[in-house]
């Protein structure tokens, strides 16, 4: 028995891909951010808010990750952004090549602001780098509050969380000053946002938190 | 599908590409044994990519190697005191200064790190 040593990385075709985006974006002075969550916690209704709220002042696009259909990209559709959809067939993340062939397929000139949703899952979409500027983390008043611990390694990756469905916290068991300290506790420097997509309350720091982003890079 | 799901697959799979191409440069032996170094900030479940690396390499090349892993702790450095520890349970906080200003020293590593090969069979 001998050895051939081999010393590559495992996401190495991944990582490879994702610098060469990093670059096209911050060329672009597009700010990218990686938008996760459990299906449900309602980054299809923020992203549509956002958009909304954003309209005129800020240029964006969205690239939909589902497991299946176009259900997102239409509802995205509606507010006259570039969108691309990608379809993973059953795959649970998106990919830094997924994100490559979704936005050759748009126009992204002049975009500052580039969403990308991931597919709804806290768990594989922590390992890849998909040449975004930031990982957010969005968790809903509807979900446990621990969600932090249970998912270690997504709020590690992650620098932002967003608590969205605030106005059901009067109807829910969700203690929202537990679920920070149990955020806090994985990951001492997240920036945290509370939001209703539903009513608006909180968008507006939202809002104004993505306008700075754009002004930073740039744009 | 047990693919649904389960990123270990496509990470399973990167693994099986990297280890094919060392292979093709070396044509003269077979591949036993492939030595993978984890860490434990990778969310990956060991067990999870050890049974769908056993399923991806039916019938390949790979057919009678294994997959090793060797799982590296996650460590850090308090910047307030400098104290060096090991991080359980995903507590990201100083223990003798109980500081959050740490740096992670070790948990990120994810790499193919050697093979393990015996001349083919002629």
């Amino acid at each position: 028995m001998s050895i051939i040593t081999v010393e590559r990385k495992v996401l190495e075709k991944n990582d490879e891909i994702a610098a060469v985006l990093k670059k096209q974006f911050s060329d672009q002075r597009t700010v990218v951010l990686n938008l996760v969550s459990s299906p449900g916690s309602g980054k299809t209704t923020l992203l549509e808010q956002t958009l909304q709220a954003l309209q005129g002042q800020v240029r964006m696009a969205v690239v939909e990750g589902d497991v299946q259909t176009d259900n997102d990209a239409k509802r995205i559709a509606r507010y006259h952004v570039p969108v691309a959809q990608i379809v993973t067939h059953g795959a649970c993340h998106l990919d830094a090549q997924l994100v490559r062939d979704a936005v050759s397929r748009i126009d992204l000139t002049g975009v500052q602001l580039l969403f990308i949703e991931n597919v709804g899952n806290l768990v594989c979409p922590a390992s890849y780098d998909l040449g975004e500027q930031h990982k957010i983390v969005m968790v809903s008043t509807t979900e446990g509050d621990d969600k932090p611990v249970k998912y270690p390694h997504m709020f590690r990756a992650a620098d932002l969380c967003i608590l969205n469905k605030t106005d059901l916290l009067p109807y829910v068991d969700f203690d929202k000053h537990q679920f920070r300290k149990n955020a806090e506790k994985i990951n001492a420097n997240l920036l945290f946002f509370e939001v209703s997509a539903k009513t608006g309350e909180g968008l507006q720091d939202w809002c104004q938190w993505l306008v700075d982003g754009t002004q930073t890079s740039g744009n | 599908m047990t693919s649904v799901c389960m990123h270990e697959t496509a990470i399973a799979g990167n693994i099986i590409d990297i280890v094919t191409e060392t292979g093709r440069r070396h044509p003269d032996v077979e591949i036993k044994r492939v030595r993978v170094v984890i860490g434990e900030m990778i969310a990956v479940v060991p067990e999870l990519l050890l049974h769908a690396y056993d399923s991806l390499i039916t019938d390949t090349p790979l057919q009678y190697s294994s997959l090793d892993l060797t799982i590296i702790p996650v460590t850090a450095n308090c910047s307030q005191c400098d104290a060096s520890f090991g991080i359980d349970e995903f507590e990201f906080t100083c223990p003798f200064c109980q500081s959050s200003s740490i740096q992670l020293t070790s948990g990120h590593e994810f790499y193919v790190k050697e093979v393990e090969v015996e001349p083919c069979p002629s």
